[in-house]
């Protein structure tokens, strides 16, 4: 009997900051993907807001490329012809809407210590806003138990997957915590708990200010313009770092932001350049992580 | 070893010798014996027990005066201060002639466990009793220690008060809950209340016997029970059973109660309010590790919606599911209309099929059957219904009660009852908020 994979409930942030893989040896083995607090992913569960959606391939043989965003990030998947359903959901829908994401981790590492994850999706389904809330909610609970698990394997003098179980913890997250701590800084948990509580308070009015109006100086068409202008300018700056960077094979995504960094654009900023610029249609994702000049 | 750690085991040589037996030699003897010569304490015992004129072999092996829970089912002479809970004559065969064996439990504060006297003549006891036992050997049984009164061993009623009465745990089987049975557990210890008791004939190896079984239901959830003799069970009864065996059929696990095992019969209500109440909701990995369960509740997300789910076509013979309007096993026949769903639910903890029939299909999708034909007819898409089923169930949370079983695919929830759950995130959310920045 092989059972089948649970679909673990990870926030984006989480997710993309997983960099350690465990390839299945031989075939029937499943590979995992182990993130920072211990989740030993091969399937994924997901539900937040479709942005961006694109049919990269062509109308015979479509390959849609997809984001979706939770309260902490942006997850990034691809279905081609091997997914035919979740290919199919996606040209149905037009961002922004509410989705759910069934699927199962890639990874692509461009070189050396390198790695980029993304989701080929199985199943893909529009849902109400209530669904990803409920989401949002049962992936903290699920991020907070794996918090718990690396704090208690942290007081063992030698945390095994035994002494944790015996604590109550299941193998899986037993075995992920583990390989977790021999590989991840563990200075991170603190920052993961920041994020918890941020995703909670996405949940809860109370914390929610709103964006900040602009004062009533300029008129908003004004703002529109200078902020039009304003993009415009950033994305042609953009644009000229990742002609600069390329070699080839399209510029390195991350060597991108670190460059925007330098002059003053955020790593927030550069996603919505990008996206602007996908858009337009000035740049495209040959692989995922790079982007390369049309 | 000091003086001090070896007192005990002077005092042991010297209860063994008897009246012949002067202390202070025995615990120069065996000083010598254990810290100059280095000799293992057990063969020091023997050796001076042999030179003393005792008998060797009524020193124990080190193990000495243990507690029930600490036996280990390798003890080669032990010593126990237990009650006698109960005791049980038997004749067996051994090599052709007949032998009194007598059985039953004994407990400490620790545990319970199983016994045997093998030698009916020079030990008895008494039901209630408590005794200290010296000699006795333990054997392992499946995985759990068996107690043996063999010719070595000797009984000593002791004015001790062993509080064992209302002792909630059996030695390596502690008080467990429905949801804890597992197939191939032994002197099972559970308390709960029984349903539909039934006496039933059977032959049995060509002797008819009368057997009882039921259900036995807690508020994790039931199991079959099946009692090998004759027993009076009522309907709503609340019982403890003492050393049942659990064996699982189709993952489900089922209680039986062979000789060894004892019914106590509770005062009403001692079990606190289980009518009419659904079970506690388990996790699908706790009840994947069941293996199986009659009546379960529990909570996921329906992360697929399999082929084969919608409007389906049963023979009418057999009603299994038709493939082009043909029977596997009867051929091409007419059809009967009917609805189902397959899906796969997922709490994050593991994921499990479940299938729901057509009443709950009807309910879960808001339609009737009859609505279902025309909807498929009218779009000439024999999918129509599954795809419908895909759209309202896909990612949402569900909580059903079921049935679980196991076979060579795995666990499968046969669904009784489902709703859809929409958890209150800003109750829930501020709770755990609160709660995170407690541990801040």
């Amino acid at each position: 009997m092989i059972s089948r994979e649970v679909a673990w409930r990870v926030f984006a942030a989480e997710f993309n900051s997983s960099n350690l893989e465990m390839k299945g040896e031989g075939e029937k083995t499943p590979s995992y993907l182990i993130s920072p607090l211990g989740a030993k992913i091969n399937r994924i569960f997901v539900v937040g807001v479709l942005t961006d959606n694109e049919n990269v391939g062509n109308e015979n043989e479509p390959v849609w490329r997809a984001k979706i965003t939770d309260p902490t990030g942006t997850f990034y998947m691809t279905a081609g012809q091997y997914q035919p359903e979740a290919a199919m959901a996606l040209a149905k829908l037009q961002p922004p809407c509410f989705v759910a994401v069934v699927g199962k981790f890639r990874t692509y590492s461009p070189e050396e210590g390198k790695m980029y994850v993304s989701i080929r999706p199985e199943r893909v389904g529009k849902v109400e806003a209530s669904v990803r809330d409920g989401w949002v909610l049962e992936t903290c609970k699920a991020t907070m138990d794996r918090i718990s698990a690396m704090e208690e394997a942290m007081k063992l003098v030698e945390p095994t997957v035994e002494k944790l179980m015996q604590i109550g913890f299941s193998r899986p997250l037993a075995e992920g915590t583990v390989h977790s701590l021999q590989h991840y800084h563990q200075e991170d948990i603190s920052r993961y708990k920041g994020m918890v509580s941020d995703a909670l308070k996405f949940l809860l009015p109370e914390y929610q200010t709103g964006p900040e109006m602009p004062l009533e100086a300029a008129s908003p068409e004004e703002i529109e313009l200078e902020e039009e202008q304003d993009d415009v300018d950033k994305e042609a700056l953009v644009l000229s770092m990742i002609e600069s960077l390329d070699s080839g094979k399209g510029a390195a995504w991350d060597e991108v932001v670190q460059k925007a960094k330098s002059q003053g654009i955020e790593r927030e900023e550069m996603d919505s350049i990008a996206n602007s610029l996908l858009d337009k249609g000035f740049v495209y994702e040959p692989v995922l992580g790079r982007m390369r000049k049309i | 070893m000091d003086r001090e750690e070896l007192a005990p085991h002077v005092e042991e040589i010297a209860r063994v010798l008897g009246e012949k037996a002067d202390k202070s030699k025995i615990a120069e003897e065996l000083e010598k014996y254990v810290n100059l010569y280095r000799v293992s304490l057990e063969w020091a015992k023997r050796d001076i027990l042999k030179k003393m004129g005792g008998n060797p072999d009524s020193v124990g092996d080190g193990s000495g005066r243990k507690n029930v829970a600490d036996l280990t089912g390798d003890e080669q002479s032990v010593d126990l201060l237990v009650k006698v809970l109960t005791v049980n004559p038997k004749t067996i065969e051994v090599g052709g002639a007949h032998k009194s064996i007598v059985y039953g439990y004994v407990a400490d504060e620790s545990g319970r466990v199983p016994y045997t006297v093998w030698e009916t003549e020079s030990v008895q006891l008494k039901q209630g009793s408590t005794v200290l036992i010296r000699n006795a050997y333990t054997k392992e049984y499946k995985g759990t220690p068996q107690l043996n009164l063999g010719n070595r061993a000797s009984v000593e009623e002791s004015e001790e008060i062993l509080d064992v009465a209302d002792m909630p745990s059996g030695g390596g089987s502690a008080e467990v809950k429905v949801a804890d049975l597992t197939d191939g557990m032994n002197y099972v210890v559970i308390s709960g209340r029984i349903s539909k008791p039934e006496r039933r004939e059977i032959t049995a190896s060509g002797e008819k016997k009368t057997i009882v079984t039921g259900i036995l239901s807690d508020e994790t959830g039931s199991a079959e029970i099946t009692v090998w003799k004759d027993a009076e069970l009522k309907d709503g009864d609340e019982v403890r059973i003492i050393g049942a065996y659990v064996k699982s059929w189709k993952g489900m696990p089922k209680l039986n109660l062979g000789d060894k095992a004892e019914i106590q019969v509770l005062a009403k209500g001692s079990l606190g309010d289980l009518s009419g109440s659904s079970p506690k909701v388990r996790t699908l990995e706790d009840v994947e590790l069941s293996g199986g369960a009659m009546d379960v509740v529990v909570r996921g997300t329906m992360v697929d919606v399999r082929e084969g789910s919608g409007l389906v076509m049963r023979c009418p013979d057999c009603r299994r599911v038709l493939q082009k309007s043909t029977c596997r096993v009867h051929g091409k026949v007419k059809g009967m209309d009917d609805l189902r769903i397959k899906a796969i639910l997922d709490d994050g903890t593991s994921s499990m099929s479940v299938v729901f029939g057509k009443e709950l299909t009807e309910q879960l999708l808001n339609i009737s059957i009859e609505e279902a034909v025309k909807i498929t007819t009218d779009e000439r898409n024999p999918d129509a219904v599954k795809e419908m089923a895909e759209e309202k169930l896909f990612a949402r949370t569900l909580e059903v009660r079921g049935m679980v079983r196991s076979d060579d695919f795995g666990p499968m929830l046969i669904a009784r009852e489902a709703r859809f759950l929409e958890a209150d995130v800003r109750e829930e959310g501020a709770k755990l908020l609160t709660e995170m920045e407690g541990f801040n």
